[in-house]
């Protein structure tokens, strides 16, 4: 085991060696210029929003040229191996195969994380310089585990429904939120909160709300009041502060970002249990409007996530996961076709694993014949969804990417990048040189 | 003492099919043959008479059609074999990016050899062949010969019990040919084992204690080299001193003058003729119908 250890390592550092020899630093270089030139171009309505485009462009552009990048290394150099023969004083060692296998696919991959190591720190120092704003703030979210509706007199009736409405004609109307498992040490929280507002006139755009708190529910309700740095909530249309509770503006499905979007509420330590739990009560002031919630993206605990920096590495840990299901894929072609046709095998699957959940939109559409139907359902579990964990939109939304995702990430790529490995193997076992 | 057989090749043949899995090429008819301990045995044959396909069969790099092949009596392919086997293929397939240090030490490291030994024998084995002048520069800059010397380091970098040599002075001066030939002597006074392939009979016949001639894939002879050699329908009459004119003297006299009578020795070179004239003529012959 540690001979294949010592294998797998030395072939692995030689990946590492052929590809710094490579004269790819220069496409690296070319890469960063035409990154800064990019942004430097980009004009959006505000700062902030200027500072959102940049961090969808930057962490976007890193994801994608890495990504590309794999492609183009195994193709490089696992070809090469065959194709100049280097195999035939390489196998004549007692180099299991599994260990040239792996040890390329560990080379390409440390490699890729070095580049995007490095690319990320020079798009977080680019961020830094092209956005006013400081580096934006990075928050995990603590979601509710249950909700209830509160009728006018205080009635409540559960709920088995993801969103719900508030309307009628009568003031009163409130969605009780219960909250679990806080955390207890960490002074007080950050309570965000959203919801979709509809009117009629518009005069009525704004709708006036109260929202307050308790520990449990036998203690007394606190009315709770937006803070500083909540961007909305604190005024009235006419401009004026509000004496009590809050305004809330229409906030849609699209509108994400934990930065921009949410309303802010101190949430002080005495409000949260000794256990941990909360409940949160947001009650209906205005008849004109009505608003609708939604189960567990409307009212959530904000936690600090850690800074910019560390969360656009973690990012860079989930693409690091897509990187491998590539090499894993460009790996096994150059095991027995060329530099072309592996480039070919490798970009299919790079824009078939992006454009994957488009396709599974349009397999549900029922417009498809069936048996396209059928071969695209297939297709799913050849073609991971690069999709699934939108890291850029995250990092711009000021959504942290912990731990958590990240090991979901490698989980989800690392099944396919195994079972390419696996195959790879195979084919190379039963190859002749 | 019973020598112990390193490698053992018992009916192995080898037919090349194409991707579809039909027969193309029939490059190996069964093949019988053993090769003992400490011996420098030679493997000759014309372009194309299916050598390396012997030797890759051995090495596990191909799957044999038909029989089998024992390497230190393991099955080709088997990790503990491949531990004690160096191997010079017949062209250097090395990787350009690195330079002469680094590429045996890459190899060295497959062996798992740990950093002292590797460094001694890394400063040994380019010392030997001569490329201390150029073991700092890639190997994408050398020259196909120093390119052949650093194959052969690659080949000897775990010390092997077991050195391959296909055709290793392809590509070499006059000298580096000449310290080829002292090295496998060398290798033999050590008491390894070689299996070399090669198209200079001269050396060939110098250096090797058996040989084998393979001719389209069929194996035409095989034996030690002095008596392959062996004319017997003539006689040697070596004299102490003398000229020509004098033979029929001394031999009549028979004095005290004669020291030996003897078969006299064939050049391999047209013993190599012999056997394999006549079915290159026959191997035309069928080109031309
Ligand atoms: N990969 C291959 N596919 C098909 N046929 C092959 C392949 N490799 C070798 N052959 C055929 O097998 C036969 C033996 O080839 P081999 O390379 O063993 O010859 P050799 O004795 O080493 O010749 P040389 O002295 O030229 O090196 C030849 O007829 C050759 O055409
Ligand atoms: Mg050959």
């Amino acid at each position: 085991m540690t001979h294949w250890w010592r294998a797998t390592w030395a072939m692995a550092s030689l990946s590492i060696c052929e590809i710094g020899r490579q004269k790819t630093w220069i496409v690296l270089l070319a890469v960063i210029a035409v990154m800064l030139v990019a942004l430097a171009s980009l004009q959006a309505v505000d700062a902030s929003a200027q500072l959102k485009l940049s961090v969808v462009t930057i962490s976007g552009s890193i994801n994608f040229i890495s990504t590309l990048f794999a492609i183009l290394l195994v193709a490089a150099t696992i070809t090469r191996d065959r194709e100049q023969l280097v195999s035939l004083t390489l196998f004549p060692k007692p180099l299991p195969m599994s260990a040239y296998v792996c040890g390329r696919w560990l080379g390409v991959q440390i490699a890729i994380a070095i580049g995007v190591l490095i690319l990320n720190t020079l798009g977080t120092l680019v961020v830094h310089l092209t956005a006013d704003h400081a580096i934006p703030e990075m928050r995990t979210v603590h979601k509710p585990v249950d909700w209830q509706r509160v009728d006018i007199f205080g009635e409540t009736s559960p709920l088995d429904t993801k969103r719900v409405t508030l309307t009628g004609t009568k003031k009163g109307g409130a969605i009780r939120w219960d909250l679990a498992k806080l955390p207890t040490n960490q002074g007080d929280l950050v309570l965000l909160l959203k919801g979709r507002l509809r009117a009629i006139d518009p005069a009525h755009y704004q709708s006036h709300i109260a929202v307050s708190a308790r520990p449990s529910e036998s203690a007394q309700q606190t009315l709770l009041v937006c803070s500083d740095e909540s961007p909305y909530g604190s005024f009235r249309p006419d401009g004026k502060p509000v004496e009590s509770g809050a305004t809330m503006k229409d906030k849609g499905d699209n509108h994400v970002d934990l930065n921009q979007d949410y309303m802010r509420f101190r949430l002080a330590q005495e409000l949260i249990s000794p256990e941990g739990t909360c409940i949160i009560t947001v009650t209906r002031n205005d008849i004109n409007s009505s608003l609708s919630f939604k189960k567990f993206d409307s009212c959530l605990i904000a936690l600090s996530g850690g800074g910019f920096f560390t969360n656009m590495q973690r990012g860079g840990c989930v693409v690091l996961a897509q990187v491998g299901y590539l090499t894993a894929i460009a790996l096994l072609c150059a095991c027995f076709s060329n530099i072309g046709v592996t480039l070919l095998a490798g970009l299919t699957a790079f824009f078939g694993a992006l454009t994957l959940s488009y396709i599974q939109d349009m397999t549900g559409s029922g417009k498809l014949p069936n048996f396209l139907v059928r071969f695209l359902e297939l297709m799913q579990f050849i073609i991971p969804d690069f999709n699934r964990y939108g890291v850029e939109g995250t990092l711009a939304g000021g959504q942290a990417v912990g731990w958590p995702i990240v090991m979901d990430a490698w989980f989800y790529y690392g099944t396919f990048s195994l079972s390419f490995l696996l195959i790879a193997w195979f084919v190379m076992l039963r190859r002749e040189l | 003492m019973a020598q112990a057989a390193v490698i053992q090749i018992k009916g192995l043949s080898k037919t090349y099919a194409d991707f579809w899995g039909r027969a193309r090429v029939e490059a190996l008819k069964p093949l019988d043959l053993e090769i003992q301990e400490g011996e420098i045995f030679g493997l000759l044959g014309p372009n194309g008479s299916g050598k390396t396909t012997t030797i890759k069969l051995l090495l596990g790099l191909l799957n044999a059609t038909n029989g089998d092949a024992f390497m230190f009596g393991q099955d080709p392919g088997n990790q503990d074999a491949k531990r004690r086997v160096g191997y010079l293929p017949e062209e250097t397939y090395l990787y350009k990016f690195l330079n002469a240090e680094e590429t045996l030490s890459f190899y060295g490291k497959l062996f798992g050899l740990d950093k002292t030994t590797l460094d001694t024998r890394i400063d040994a084995l380019i010392k030997q062949v001569g490329l201390d002048h150029a073991r700092k520069r890639r190997l994408g800059e050398y020259s196909k010969g120093m390119a052949r010397r650093l194959g052969l380091a690659q080949a000897l970098i775990n010390d092997p019990d077991l050195v391959i040599l296909d055709e290793p002075t392809s590509g070499l001066d006059p000298i580096g040919t000449a310290e080829v030939k002292d090295l496998i002597v060398d290798l033999k006074q050590r008491g390894k084992t070689v299996l070399l392939c090669s198209h200079l009979l001269a050396d060939v016949e110098d250096v090797c204690d058996r040989l084998a001639i393979l001719h389209n894939g069929q194996l035409k002879a095989c034996g030690r080299v002095d008596e392959l050699l062996m004319s017997e329908d003539r006689t040697v009459v070596e004299i102490k001193a003398g000229e020509e004119s004098q033979l029929d003297a001394v031999k009549a006299a028979a004095g005290e003058a004669l020291i030996n009578v003897d078969h006299p020795r064939e050049r391999l070179e047209s013993y190599f003729r012999r056997i394999v004239a006549p079915q290159q003529d026959v191997t035309k012959q069928e080109n031309e119908a």
